[in-house]
């Protein structure tokens, strides 16, 4: 009679037991929506304004899909020989229904970014001069440039962001991981 | 897990006094409990051929008289454990001293042979979970590094899950406790949920030949069990273990004891707390590579004589840093980091903190056993268990913001109603049958998608065993339903897959005494993993695109595995032992990530394209080992791992498989007794992988290393019976810069330097402790 009793408190414990504290609210049958994903760049945008004529003309690098997917959207850079142009680069998230700009969160943690350019070959190298025109106080940040033109030539742009946090910021691209890198084909004509 | 118990129940000694001949023999005995001594009160003892049947009393004795002369088993069983099976030859009036202990021994007038018997042909080996090198271990897998055939697969000096014969993951049943274990077992970086200090019982079982653990043990399985005594005192372990190297340590202790005196009630708990912090290789800090640790159990368990419940509750929790060094955006960043050689902030200070990047896994467990022997001869147990498990991980970029970056959740629903029946003596036959409900959901960055999944099976194992032979064959049927949640192009999509298959196992071994030959055929299956099927992405830590084949059809695998046990001179003074374990494995689908040679352009640049496909592979390799002891003072012992794999489709060498290994021990017993005093040196010899695709890895494989270590070992006598067991162990003494073929994180930094930790273990009212 005991054992029985037991038993059946053994059992009706285990049941307790069974439906323990720890749950996961979630169906499986309903993935998170796609919005809800954390954010990330997917589309680089490049603003150049011409500063003798002041007109202005964006490229963009987009792969809203992110990695893997389709392939991304790539257009040409196309400028003028002997000209200075003023250049803002804008990170946006197009993964969601309404893309975000993100490069304000990159400019509140400017001391923890940088952006590099990187022109190939040396011909393109040596008619293209790029100096970047902001600072986080300490470091150049690159959001904003000068580009200068000064021959004819075409070869390729690579433009990184680097993420520096800790303090490993030291004005160069060496230290911390790359967040974006992009190359555009680029032709001075 | 029933032999884990078992081994407990063996027997010791008698002694004999002769009076008659024919069926007029008395034999009478007394059946004691190993722990303390005391008897063992009503287990029913009887003679096979004749079937007669008698009870040991409340002092643990019996008595059966009118039995005859000759050969005669004698079967014993007593609450949870198997039956004890004892073959002896009758000449006179016998009394026997049956402890539940693993010696025998033999003394004149009757021809004793006690007889284990064995669950099935497998190969395996028993770990003695609380041996000294396994009570350092930060983590389960380290735990089981030092045996033969098991290795490590790390993620850094802390993320560790136990590889056998170069397989892990989804080819590796690990059972804890009865439950098997489901965690989101497919992902490299995750280590298995157990607390180390938890398994004092560790078995590995090598290959795909045991068919009680489902399709998904085709490399093998590890089984950890807790220690279940039924001694009623409050008894236990309290635990300390300390380590220089990540200045941190573990506080453990296990309770177990009966509320009353009368009834087979037990209740135990048992918890465990760690925390290490950074972690040094010999040049620098590894960075962010700390642990916090807290995991506890309860349960209860009654030991009835014809029926048994068990009730656990258990759960796992871990944070674990991951080396901040090996944070990437892109491959160029890898190779600047390959390049560099030394890691890029290998400045850092020495700290206790865990910051982003790292993991949080929390495991739960609940879990209820029944038993029931209607018979003396059947065994009925039902198990039921559901487990939850939550992953998560914080990344460090830009955007992350104070949630995981990524999160899984897997409720596991699991039963098992299996069927033991002992025909006679040498025939044994067990069916089971098993169900399981699983749903995983994530949140976050999309690596793989919700899905929720069906499983069933049945099996049918047959064991015969007939003098020094052994002969067991089995059957497996499993099928599994799955479907899967995921947005493709912002539209839903929900495949659903159906995987199914045939296992079986035809097993043969001969013991000689001096030898035991054992051999095994299996084939077996597993379904594809769900990130096999559908992972579509960046893997961050491995700087690639995985992409899954969601055609990909089930792995399909003949196994053939043989073991040699030989005693090649066994005298007072000198004991010569080796053992050989070869194993061959064809796949006619083994499924792994293949390049596929085209990079694939993201923001982040390009990235190398790896997919899962099945492709026809082979995998062999051996174990050795030669072990010594010289007048039972000076042990040593060598062993040997080769392993070898090829991709027979693109003819080449399967990537990430670990090289050859060569370790050795040497162990200088202090005093007579086997009382735990002693010094001991070891030494690791592992050499360069030299048998890689070429092209495919980032790096090439790390040189070779060769590494030292020592240890002491002291116990202090706190009463009769009770030690307190003490070890200091240093471990990479000569503090050697080395990195591990095995360690994911091998391109960011150097392993471990030298490590010295300090073991002390408190019986808690507890006597015979076992070394």
């Amino acid at each position: 009679m005991k054992t029985t009793r037991s038993f059946i408190a053994l059992t009706a414990f285990s049941l307790v037991l069974l439906n323990a504290c720890k749950k996961d609210d979630d169906l499986p049958s309903i993935p998170q929506p796609v919005i809800n994903e954390p954010e990330e760049i997917t589309t680089v945008e490049v603003h150049v304004e011409n500063m003798t004529d002041m007109s202005h003309v964006h490229f963009h690098w987009s792969d809203p899909d992110g990695p893997g997917g389709n392939d991304p959207e790539i257009d040409d850079i196309v400028l003028d020989s002997g000209k200075v142009y003023q250049v803002e680069i804008d990170f946006l998230d197009e993964s969601g229904s309404t893309p975000e700009n993100i490069t304000a969160e990159i400019l509140e943690e400017d001391d923890e970014h940088i952006i590099c350019f990187e022109v190939e070959p040396a011909e393109l190298s040596n008619a293209l001069t790029i100096v970047r025109t902001d600072t986080d106080g300490m470091y150049e940040v690159g959001l904003n440039s000068e580009w200068t033109t000064t021959a004819k030539a075409s070869g390729t742009l690579k433009i990184k962001l680097k993420h520096q946090p800790d303090g490993v910021k030291d004005g160069t691209c060496e230290p911390g991981d790359t967040d974006v890198e992009v190359t555009f084909n680029l032709t001075i004509q | 897990m029933k032999h884990l118990i078992l081994a407990l129940c063996s027997i010791i000694a008698l002694n004999t006094h002769s009076i008659a001949q024919d069926c007029g023999l008395t034999l009478t005995g007394v059946i004691v409990d190993e722990h303390d001594g005391k008897p063992l009160a009503y287990a029913d003892v009887w003679i096979d051929q004749t079937k007669q049947f008698v009870a040991s009393n409340s002092k643990g004795e019996f008595a059966l008289s009118m039995v005859c002369a000759g050969e005669l088993t004698l079967m014993v069983a007593h609450l949870g454990c198997d039956t004890l099976i004892i073959k002896l030859n009758l000449v006179a009036d016998s009394h026997l001293v049956l402890q539940m202990e693993h010696h025998a021994e033999l003394l004149a007038l009757v021809k004793i042979e006690a007889l284990k018997p064995h669950q099935d042909i497998a190969s395996r080996t028993e770990l003695e979970g609380h041996k000294l090198e396994r009570m350092q271990a930060r983590n389960f897998s380290e735990a089981l590094e030092d045996e033969l055939g098991v290795q490590m697969s790390q993620t850094g000096g802390n993320i560790a899950k136990p590889m056998v014969h170069g397989l892990t993951g989804n080819r590796v049943a690990i059972m804890n406790n009865g439950v098997l274990l489901k965690g989101q077992q497919w992902g490299t970086e995750h280590a298995p949920e157990i607390d180390p200090y938890s398994a004092e019982e560790i078995e590995v079982i090598y290959g795909a030949s045991s068919l009680r653990y489902g399709p998904e043990a085709l490399a093998g399985a590890i089984i950890a069990n807790n220690k279940r005594d039924t001694v009623k005192e409050l008894h236990g372990w309290l635990h300390m273990h300390g380590a220089t190297n990540g200045r941190g340590g573990n506080v453990a202790f296990k309770l177990r004891g009966s509320p009353s005196k009368k009834i087979p009630l037990y209740i135990y708990t048992q918890a465990t707390l760690g925390r290490m912090g950074h972690l040094s290789a010999p040049d620098y800090v590894l960075d962010n590579t700390g642990s916090s640790d807290q995991h506890w159990q309860v349960g209860t368990e009654w030991m009835g004589k014809k029926a048994g419940a068990r009730l656990d509750y258990r759960q796992f929790n871990t944070q674990l840093g991951i080396l901040s060094f090996a944070h990437i955006g892109n491959l160029t960043d890898l190779r600047e980091v390959i390049d560099r050689g030394q890691p890029l902030g290998a400045n850092k200070d020495f700290s206790y903190s865990i910051n982003r990047p790292f993991q949080q896994v929390a495991h739960e467990v609940g879990a209820a056993s029944f038993w029931w022997r209607p018979k003396l001869e059947t065994k009925i147990t039902l198990d039921l268990n559901r487990q939850f498990n939550r992953r998560q991980e914080f990344d460090n970029s830009t955007f992350s913001g104070e949630e995981a970056d990524l999160q899984y959740e897997l409720t596991t629903h699991q039963a098992q109603l299996v069927v033991e029946h002992r025909l006679s003596s040498l025939f044994k036959t067990e069916f089971g049958t098993t169900a399981q409900r699983q749903a995983n959901t994530y949140e976050g960055r999309f690596f793989i998608p919700n899905y929720l999944s069906y499983e069933g099976g049945g099996f049918i194992i047959q064991h015969l065993q007939w003098r020094e032979h052994e002969l067991e064959a089995g059957l497996r049927y499993d099928q599994r339903w799955q479907q899967a949640f995921m947005y493709r192009n912002e539209v839903l999509y929900s495949p659903i897959r159906q995987f199914q298959g045939l296992s079986l196992n035809v097993g043969y071994a001969i013991d000689k005494g001096k030898y035991r030959v054992s051999s095994n055929i299996a084939r077996g299956w597993r379904p594809p993993a769900i990130n096999e099927l559908y992972s579509n992405g960046l893997h961050h830590g491995a700087a690639s695109i995985e992409i899954g084949d969601e055609n990909l059809q089930e792995e399909r695998l003949w196994s053939w595995l043989s073991q040699l046990d030989f005693k090649l001179m066994e005298r007072e003074d000198i004991k010569w032992v080796f053992m050989l374990r070869t194993h061959l494995s064809y796949y006619d689908q083994f499924i792994y990530l293949v390049p596929t040679g085209t990079p694939v352009l993201t923001i982040r640049g390009a990235f190398p394209t790896f997919s899962y496909r099945g492709v026809e592979a082979i995998l062999g390799g051996i174990d050795a080992s030669v072990k010594t002891v010289y007048r039972n003072k000076v042990e040593a012992s060598v062993g040997l791992e080769l392993l070898r794999a090829q991709d027979l489709q693109s003819n080449s060498p399967l990537l990430f498989i670990p090289p050859d290994r060569l370790d050795a021990r040497l162990r200088y017993k202090l005093s007579n007794s086997d009382d735990g005093r002693y010094v001991q040196i070891h030494g690791i010899g592992v050499r360069e992988q030299n048998r890689f695709p070429p092209g495919v890895d980032y790096a090439l494989p790390p040189k070779a290393f060769l590494l030292f270590g020592g240890e002491i070992g002291w116990t202090f006598e706190i009463r009769e019976k009770s030690k307190i067991i003490t070890a200091i162990n240093l471990s990479n003494a000569f503090n050697e810069s080395y990195r591990s073929y095995t360690n994911r994180l091998r391109y960011f930094a150097d392993e471990m330097g030298r490590n010295v930790s300090l073991v002390v273990r408190i019986p808690i009212n507890q006597t015979n402790q076992t070394l």
